[in-house]
């Protein structure tokens, strides 16, 4: 669905993301994984429009969509949650949702207020707060729902686990994988390794800005970083000597 | 002796909503204190009303043998509160080691200086940089290396770890565990990342719809099913506790 | 923590660390040079018309180097530059009219009453933001018009003030050459010492004001204290910038120190680059040029402005400033590993 080749990317002169290609398949969920400042981020902001791109080439279905704005890759189905929830503060709940769906043509947005209700029973005893004083994690629910009622096409989720409660994880995840069984396709950027592995068919690993390793749910999990990712969950690498 | 931070009674009331109702804590110096517990539970408001940031309704705080009254945010970090914020609050224009500057003040001298404690933080090599030119991740460890600037006798952490790969966490882990060792700081943790709140921390606090459900060692509040069922998840088994 | 910064081609970065004591003062050494060659030569050189001008010039700039560390720097959107610059002149003026204070004197006392007045306004609206500190800040602009035009016993109201030529110890100023001589070195001093605070503690707490009160106060640092300093700063640089002008025109009136002062200031340092120095001083210069440049002909001022601040916001939005400093700005000083 969306292939890109000889990405590269940079903020100012500084070069961030070098030569990168992957795809993302239909109806599966693609996960980028990779360290803090790696340039997950970064890629996210060139799909969705918001960092022009330096070299390569971005196409979507076969059509080239390198440098197109945010607007139009909004209107072909492309819809970013940014990392670090960004609401509209002054807005509440219900506002920043309707808000989501702005560029919808259909007039389903009811049936899709209910189901992010449904799934955020959070967000339904708060319609009417203004969004800056919801919590976090509140705040991160929010924004998982505003995107959603864009009905995408594409979704671009960059650390969607962000600020949340394990168990609103596991619920983001389960919808996750609701909406790739009705046809969504997502690309995942996720420090949480284990679930992001759980619902990925495939990915690649990002070091310094370029793709390291690549492959299936599985492959990725032989990677070094995949392994770090899991080893730092064990109990015994906290004695309080030896930095690095 | 007294412990180091000494919370009764307190209660903050938004309208109509109780954020935090009747809550009692007590964190003694050298003591890594989680407070954990589902989005909205209100963590982030106790640690505002600990920073000066939010007026209690009612309750009253010690630090050590002092009254803590009506505190104002400049007040409490003069007293050795100092915190970071769920949502990074850097100055952004300034570079990495001007953040770290702004907060270090000279007659109190913490363990480590500037220089070292950006080092230690894990944000080597990126002193010059402009803090709002940082990956998400970056800029949650400035955070931390500022606050420790201040050189605080109390550390607040809201969601240090939150968006940080594993090997930053396994870092962050140990300079903590180091600081509240050898300098005695008494550390109040908010954090989602089970894992780490397992392996770091000596009591536990949980809180649900502002009122304290249990507290303990992290292992026993952590398997006490109204924790299991309100926070974790009722799917969730040691086994799938977040890697970290 | 891995990052992956380089530079897209090889950059400067990483010279010697230990720059010997002439090259890193060159910048100031440069300026100097400047400054002195200026101070021989333009009285020389110029015409009187064009010294005026230069005078003039140097008032826009001490008025926007003040106003930018305020809305600039620190982010707080006051709007009282005109008032700011009015209190300078008036005080300068009436105190060597009615009290026989010598110019040189009156000039010290005119920038401490600006000053007072400032971070009075600071401390009474400290807690208001954005539009409320405007809206703040403007309505004590035109009370003190207010003033001006109805205290005429002291102030001689809407006609105005015809103000002394300076003199000190029986030579006198009047000349805009005798004048520039003595602003110009006024100006370098006021110039060079904002740049040093700008490089130092101060600067570094008045940019951390702008981007996050709430951290400021977060490591103990009173965010009232550093607006209430921000103030007194932009007062201070108003104040002189006041004294100055009433001296170079000669004559003052309420009407020369309104809002639109203010909102000609601001265009300044937006075309010069919000939160720059260099912004500040190349603004105020421009500014000055484009004013004398269309005094004449009627409602050509304000759509050169508009122009300019299309032209700037369209194109290159951090100012003038912004042009030369890209590169520098952008150059990775780390390429951190
Ligand atoms: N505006 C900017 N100016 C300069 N450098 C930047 C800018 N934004 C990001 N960078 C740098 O580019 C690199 C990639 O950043 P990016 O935000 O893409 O990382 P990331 O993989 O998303 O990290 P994280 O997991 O922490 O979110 C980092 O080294 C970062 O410091
Ligand atoms: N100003 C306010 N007005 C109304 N409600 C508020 C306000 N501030 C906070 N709340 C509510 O108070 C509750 C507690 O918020 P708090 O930020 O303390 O939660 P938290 O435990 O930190 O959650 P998270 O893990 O999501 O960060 C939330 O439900 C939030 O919506
Ligand atoms: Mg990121
Ligand atoms: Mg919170």
């Amino acid at each position: 669905m969306l292939s890109v080749s000889g990405l590269t990317l940079s903020h100012g002169a500084a070069v961030a993301v070098r030569d990168v290609s992957f795809e993302v398949r239909e109806h599966e969920v693609t996960v980028l994984l990779g360290a803090n400042g790696a340039g997950k981020t970064t890629i996210m902001m060139a799909l969705s429009g918001l960092l022009p791109v330096r070299a390569g080439d971005i196409r979507l279905d076969g059509h080239r969509i390198t440098g197109a704005g945010n607007d139009r890759l909004v209107g072909l189905g492309i819809v970013q949650v940014p990392q670090g929830r960004q609401v509209f503060p002054g807005m509440t709940v219900r506002e920043n949702l309707e808000l989501g769906a702005f560029l919808r043509r259909d007039r389903n947005v009811g049936t899709d207020l209910d189901r992010i209700f449904a799934h955020f029973p959070k967000l339904a005893e708060r319609t009417g707060q203004t969004a800056g004083t919801l919590s976090g994690g509140e705040q991160q629910m929010l924004a998982i729902g505003r995107a959603l009622m864009g009905k995408p096409r594409l979704l671009l989720l960059d650390e969607p686990s962000l600020g949340l409660a394990p168990v609103i994880v596991d619920a983001v995840y389960d919808i996750v994988a609701e909406l790739v069984r009705d046809g969504l396709t997502i690309l995942l950027a996720e420090q949480n390794v284990a679930k992001a592995l759980s619902v990925a068919a495939r990915g690649f690993v990002l070091e310094n800005g370029t793709v390291i390793a690549s492959g299936s749910g599985a492959e990725l999990a032989a990677t070094d970083f995949v392994h770090r990712a899991y080893l730092g969950s064990s109990d015994d690498d906290l004695p309080h000597d030896a930095e690095r | 002796m007294s412990p180091l931070l000494d919370i009764r009674g307190v209660s903050v009331r938004f309208g109509g909503l109780a954020a935090v109702s009747d809550l009692a804590l007590a964190l003694g110096q050298g003591e890594i204190h989680a407070l954990i517990g589902p989005n909205g539970a209100g963590k982030s408001t106790v640690i505002n009303c600990i920073s000066g940031f939010q007026p209690l309704s009612a309750g009253e705080m010690r630090l050590g043998d002092e009254r803590l009254g009506q505190l104002t945010p400049v007040t409490a970090a003069r007293k050795g509160i100092a915190r970071t914020f769920q949502t990074p609050q850097l100055f952004g224009r300034l570079s990495v080691a001007d953040n770290v500057r702004v907060a270090s003040r000279s007659g109190r001298t913490g363990l480590f200086d500037g220089g070292e404690l950006i080092e230690l933080v894990g944000l080597a090599g990126l002193q010059a940089r402009a803090a709002e030119s940082l990956a998400y991740g970056q800029q949650r460890l400035l955070e931390v290396a500022r606050a420790l600037a201040c050189a605080p006798r109390l550390l607040l952490l809201d969601e240090p770890a939150a968006g940080l790969a594993a090997d930053d966490i396994a870092r962050l882990a140990r300079l903590l565990r180091r600081i509240a060792g050898e300098l005695g700081l008494g550390i109040l943790l908010v954090e989602h990342n089970v894992g780490l709140v397992k392996r770091l921390c000596d009591q536990a606090t949980v809180m649900h719809h502002g009122l304290v459900i249990a507290s303990g060692s992290p292992a026993a509040v952590l398997s006490d099913p109204a924790v299991v069922t309100a926070y974790l998840g009722a799917q969730a088994s040691p086994s799938q506790a977040r890697p970290c | 923590m891995r990052s992956v910064v380089e530079p897209l081609s090889p950059s400067k970065a990483g010279a010697a660390p230990h720059k010997s004591i002439l090259a890193r003062y060159r910048p100031w050494l440069v300026a100097l040079a400047v400054l002195a060659a200026l101070f021989a030569a333009a009285p020389r050189l110029l015409s009187d018309y064009q010294l005026y001008t230069l005078n003039l010039i140097q008032v826009n700039i001490l008025l926007a180097v003040g106003l930018n560390l305020v809305i600039g720097v620190t982010r707080q959107f006051a709007l009282f530059s005109g008032a700011l610059l009015g209190i300078g002149a008036y005080v300068a003026a009436l105190l060597q009219m009615r009290l026989g204070v010598p110019f040189l004197l009156s000039l010290p006392v005119a920038v401490l009453a600006t000053m007072a007045v400032s971070a009075a306004v600071s401390l009474v609206a400290w807690r208001a933001g954005g539009l409320y500190l405007a809206m703040i800040t403007f309505g004590f602009g035109e009370v003190f018009q207010f003033i001006l035009v109805h205290a005429d016993a002291i102030t001689n109201g809407p006609d105005g003030l015809a103000v002394p030529r300076p003199a000190f110890a029986g030579v006198s100023f009047a000349a805009p050459a005798r004048l520039f001589e003595l602003f110009l070195p006024l100006t370098a001093i006021a110039v060079a010492g904002y740049r040093l605070m700008e490089t130092g503690s101060l600067g570094r707490t008045m940019t951390a004001l702008g981007d996050s009160e709430i951290a400021l106060a977060s490591v103990g640092r009173d965010p009232r204290m550093a607006k209430t300093i921000a103030f007194a700063i932009q007062g201070a640089y108003a104040g002189l910038a006041g004294a100055m002008f009433a001296a170079a025109v000669g004559f003052i009136d309420p009407y020369s120190f309104g809002l639109g002062v203010t909102l000609q200031q601001l265009t300044a340092i937006a075309v010069g680059g919000f939160g720059s120095l260099a912004g500040a001083v190349v603004g105020g210069a421009v500014l000055t040029l484009i004013e004398r440049g269309v005094m004449d002909l009627p409602g050509v001022r304000e759509i050169v402005y508009g122009l300019a601040l299309l032209v700037v916001f369209l194109g290159f939005p951090a100012g003038l400033a912004g042009l030369f400093s890209r590169r520098r700005a952008s150059r990775p000083a780390d390429a951190g590993r």
